[in-house]
């Protein structure tokens, strides 16, 4: 008999001397058995035992229909006595529940690394980037608080990192706030961004995902636009995990396509200036200040920008171009996000909110990148 | 009897199975896959042949006029059959869409631009002031993109930037990088097009293949399937359902 048999057993035990000491002292006195009786008749005492008897029977028909069904809320609010008991047996019920929950998480498991086996016989996708769409229709549905649905958000996400992570991709990008998204009510701007300082906090901690699946994280975007103190965690964190090298989670904050391809481009500009300077510099030119009339064919030598120097300038420069896309909540647009990379991005548009994103939606998001994956090949190849 | 060498032959065989089980099942997944969008296709046919007829009726009356600028991309290999993208831009005019942009990665379209304006009875190529101007029912504007209008433009109108910082100078107080004032360096470099409402993919993979950055920001993207499937029904129904969308552009 292993330790799972023994345990019911035990706080049943339990739970009659509970169901005992009920007896004894917290019920009606006329049923209690320390009320003395003795000057009753003796039909009366006999017909008491019959009640004591009748008691029991259905005391224990009791315990055994509360262990099949945990339904002691209700007896607690009736039977102080009980509740008492079953109060300082709750962790041992618990740790049952723990130990089935156990086994199916780890059936579930073999099953999910039966599953990205198979998948893995095809390409797998580097690099997947998320649009986290749909958090606040996700409240709105079930009559909650919007912070509550951002919180939903946030668990579904460590959810299917840990998905990609098994499944091999190597680098993924979240949206997790654009700078369109400023315009939105103060309050709820204030909301996301203590979420967003507890959330980092917590990634940072020992036993998180981080560690477990060795993350590096990056901040993506311009930073500038953020508070201080949010500023400041993101860049601790992009410190402390700057060692670590399994794999890559890019969050973008205060973050546009657009202005991405602004400050790369103003990057690229002041490299180019640099650039001359230097060479003008190794000429013995001198500096030219602003009046001064250059000569036209200096400026034919003058370094041009060109694709790569851009794209070396981007924030997104960490990580190669994504192979999936998925906005999540059924919408079909990019709103700003990650437009001069995902040129050969396989777009995938679940109609499922972000809290309801699951695994398989990751897993036909993967099939549907196997079967297009020679078509975007050849596609990038003759780029 | 039985030797060493087809002991290890066999136990090499054993190890390998398991991967080739996998193999076997993978196959089969996608086998299952491609007969399921085989069934899905038919049901698309049997909607298309109900929309084109005539019988679902809220196809019937569909505002076109929230389509202020409709963007198509077309593969590359399928845009050599000049005569489909002609009856898609004829269905287009028959739609009432105004503003037509079409793109290629390689440029096969923008070669045969003249061809296309020639059979076309009512449409006219993409000039600068033409978003502002006034035009009659059968007119429809088309432009001709292609991946030079994508990266490379931006990418000009970057030098275009550094071209005006040089000349600026060390001690300037106007502020040279801002999306307003790339918006214009496109414009000047020749790539200036308006941001289309909704773009279809016509190709073999749901991806937009390069199509101009700075342009598809809050674009609704639909993928249509290869370009020798195409369907009256399902354009259709791919802009009604356009109509229905409403944005919130981040707020």
């Amino acid at each position: 008999m292993g330790k799972r048999q023994v345990l019911p057993f035990f706080f049943i035990i339990l739970h009659s001397i509970s169901a005992a000491l009920f007896l004894l002292f917290f019920s009606a006195p006329q049923n209690s058995l320390l009320e003395p009786n003795m000057h009753l008749p003796h039909k009366y005492r006999t017909r008491r035992f019959y009640i004591m008897g009748r008691l029991i029977v259905f005391k224990a028909r009791n315990i055994f229909a509360f262990h099949c069904s945990f339904r002691w809320v209700g007896y607690a609010l009736l039977f102080p006595g009980r509740f008492l008991v079953n109060f300082f047996c709750k962790e041992t019920m618990e740790k049952e529940a723990r130990i089935t929950e156990g086994y199916w998480h780890r059936f579930s498991s073999f099953l999910r690394n039966c599953m990205f086996n198979v998948l893995s016989v095809g390409p797998v996708p580097n690099h997947i980037a998320f649009i986290m769409d749909g958090n606040r229709r996700y409240a709105k549905k079930r009559n909650l608080p919007v912070g509550n649905g951002h919180k939903a958000g946030f668990s579904s996400l460590l959810w299917i990192l840990g998905y990609c992570y098994e499944l091999g991709v190597k680098y993924v990008t979240i949206y997790a706030f654009s700078i369109d998204n400023f315009k939105r009510r103060p309050s709820e701007v204030q909301t996301l961004m203590d979420l967003m300082l507890e959330k980092i906090e917590e990634m940072l901690k020992e036993e998180s995902i981080v560690n477990k699946y060795g993350i590096r994280l990056c901040f993506i975007g311009n930073l500038k636009l953020l508070s201080d103190h949010v500023r400041e965690a993101a860049e601790r964190a992009m410190k402390v995990t700057a060692k670590n090298d399994r794999a890559v989670l890019l969050i973008c904050v205060a973050y546009t396509s657009t202005d991405e391809i602004v400050h790369a481009v103003e990057e690229s500009c002041e490299d180019k200036l640099d650039q001359s300077r230097a060479v003008g510099k190794i000429n013995g030119w001198g500096n030219h200040s602003d009046d001064d009339q250059t000569s036209p064919k200096d400026h034919k030598h003058d370094p041009v920008i060109k694709v790569v120097d851009l794209e070396n300038r981007m924030y997104m420069a960490v990580a190669p171009d994504p192979d999936i896309l998925v906005r999540s909540s059924g919408e079909t647009r990019l709103s700003n996000f990650l437009l001069w990379q995902s040129s050969y991005s396989q777009l995938y548009c679940p109609a499922a909110l972000w809290p309801d994103l699951g695994l398989w939606h990751l897993v036909w998001a993967v099939l549907s990148y196997q079967r297009s994956y020679p078509y975007l090949q050849k596609k990038r190849k003759q780029q | 009897m039985v030797t060493t060498d087809s002991i290890r032959r066999s136990s090499a065989r054993i190890a390998q199975m398991p991967s080739f089980a996998l193999s076997v099942l993978w196959f089969l997944i996608h086998l299952l896959i491609s007969i399921f969008f085989i069934v899905l296709g038919i049901a698309d046919a049997v909607e298309n042949y109900l929309i084109s007829s005539g019988f679902l009726k809220r196809y019937d009356a569909i505002n076109v006029g929230k389509l202020r600028y409709l963007a198509i991309v077309v593969d590359s290999e399928d845009a050599m059959q000049i005569n489909k993208a002609l009856k898609l831009l004829q269905w287009l005019t028959d739609i009432g869409v105004k503003h037509v942009c079409l793109y290629d990665s390689e440029g096969v379209l923008k070669k045969s631009k003249e061809i296309i304006l020639e059979r076309l009875s009512c449409a006219k190529l993409y000039e600068e002031g033409d978003e502002k101007s006034v035009l009659d029912s059968k007119t429809m504007i088309i432009e001709f993109t292609s991946q030079s209008d994508g990266k490379e433009a931006l990418v000009r109108a970057a030098n275009l930037l550094l071209k005006r910082l040089r000349s600026l100078g060390e001690n300037q107080e106007e502020k040279i990088f801002t999306e307003a004032q790339m918006t214009e360096a496109l414009k000047a470099v020749g790539s200036g097009g308006p941001e289309p409402d909704l773009l279809l993919v016509y190709g073999p993979a749901r991806c937009h293949l390069g199509f101009p950055a700075w342009r598809l920001r809050y674009t609704e993207i639909v993928h249509m399937g290869p370009l020798d499937s195409m369907k009256y029904g399902s354009l259709l129904k791919s802009i009604y359902n356009f109509t229905l969308v409403r944005q919130n552009y981040g707020k």
